[in-house]
């Protein structure tokens, strides 16, 4: 999947848990576990709003395009 | 829910009754393979699968009920199964259509050969039949764990469809070879052995419409796993 979500430096910049932000957000571990791993197929507007807000960050800064050679 | 349930503990149940009589059967006759070239078989009778012309005129039906209550010999007629025109009586041509039967013929030899060849026809089909179950049951066991929307299940609906496809062209195979056989050994009057392939379009449209579920079922399967992978 050439979309990435960037969940590991944003956790780590924000010193959180995967478990805190599971927390906060409202979705299971294992749905977080799952976009943190990349094996997500798609994300709601609402999980995107949600981790957003309790990130403090933008959208862009959540996600990133890489090309399939890479 | 409940009664769902239900309905599947007694279809998974009624699926292991039928593959383990169907795996007693194939036992059995698999022994009998390995066994007749070393015993007597005295007594030894064999049933084939036919498929017939009947000649109406020669062979005919008559009402049991007495004389004078409704269903006369005239409106009692052989037919072949399906759809049927019924053009009105013609006097002046008296010949009435041949009906075609499908059916079986037993009748006893001492041919060693024959038997055997109906046995191993006999256990090729019962395998069939067995690996077809062993497939429903595979299915059925992921509907009771509550995942029945695997890839898995589409490919084994699949070939469920395909074994319904080449079973009929199988029995249609058998069947012609039967005919054969039954239209240089026997004869009787008004009943002819057609030596052709007896196939059936509507197991094979049967076939068909498993194999778009199974289709169904793939496309299904991928939503399914693009849903339980939104987050």
């Amino acid at each position: 999947m050439p979309i990435r979500i960037k969940l590991d430096q944003l956790l780590l910049d924000r010193r959180l848990t995967l478990t805190e932000l599971a927390d906060r957000v409202g979705i299971t571990l294992a749905n977080l576990s799952v976009l943190k791993t990349n094996k997500a197929r798609a994300i709601r507007f609402s999980t995107l709003d949600a981790l957003c807000r309790e990130l403090n960050c933008q959208p862009g800064e959540l996600l990133e395009w890489t090309s399939q050679q890479e | 829910m409940k009664a769902l349930g239900g309905v599947l503990s007694f279809l998974a149940f009624s699926i292991s009754v039928s593959r383990y009589f169907v795996a007693v059967g194939l036992i059995v006759t698999v022994c009998l393979v390995v066994i007749a070239p070393f015993v007597a078989l005295p007594g030894l009778r064999l049933t084939i699968p036919v498929s017939f012309s009947v000649d109406p005129g020669i062979i005919r039906v008559t009402p049991s009920a007495p004389a004078g209550e409704p269903g006369t010999s005239q409106n009692i007629r052989l037919g072949s199964e399906g759809f049927a025109f019924e053009v009105g009586q013609d006097t002046t041509r008296a010949r009435t259509p041949q009906v075609h039967v499908r059916g079986s013929i037993r009748f006893p030899t001492q041919s060693r050969g024959l038997f055997l060849g109906a046995a191993v026809l006999l256990a090729a089909l019962l395998s069939l039949v067995l690996w077809v179950l062993g497939q429903l049951r595979a299915v059925f066991q992921t509907l009771r764990e509550g995942q029945p929307f695997v890839a898995a299940n589409a490919t084994r609906i699949r070939r469920i469809a395909y074994a319904v496809i080449v079973g009929e062209a199988g029995r249609a195979a058998i069947v012609f070879v039967t005919n054969d056989y039954a239209s240089r050994h026997f004869v009787a009057e008004g009943l002819r052995f057609d030596a052709r392939p007896d196939f059936s379009i509507m197991a094979v449209f049967y076939g068909l419409i498993i194999l778009v579920i199974a289709e169904v079922f793939r496309a299904g399967t991928r939503l399914d796993e693009e849903q339980s992978l939104t987050v």
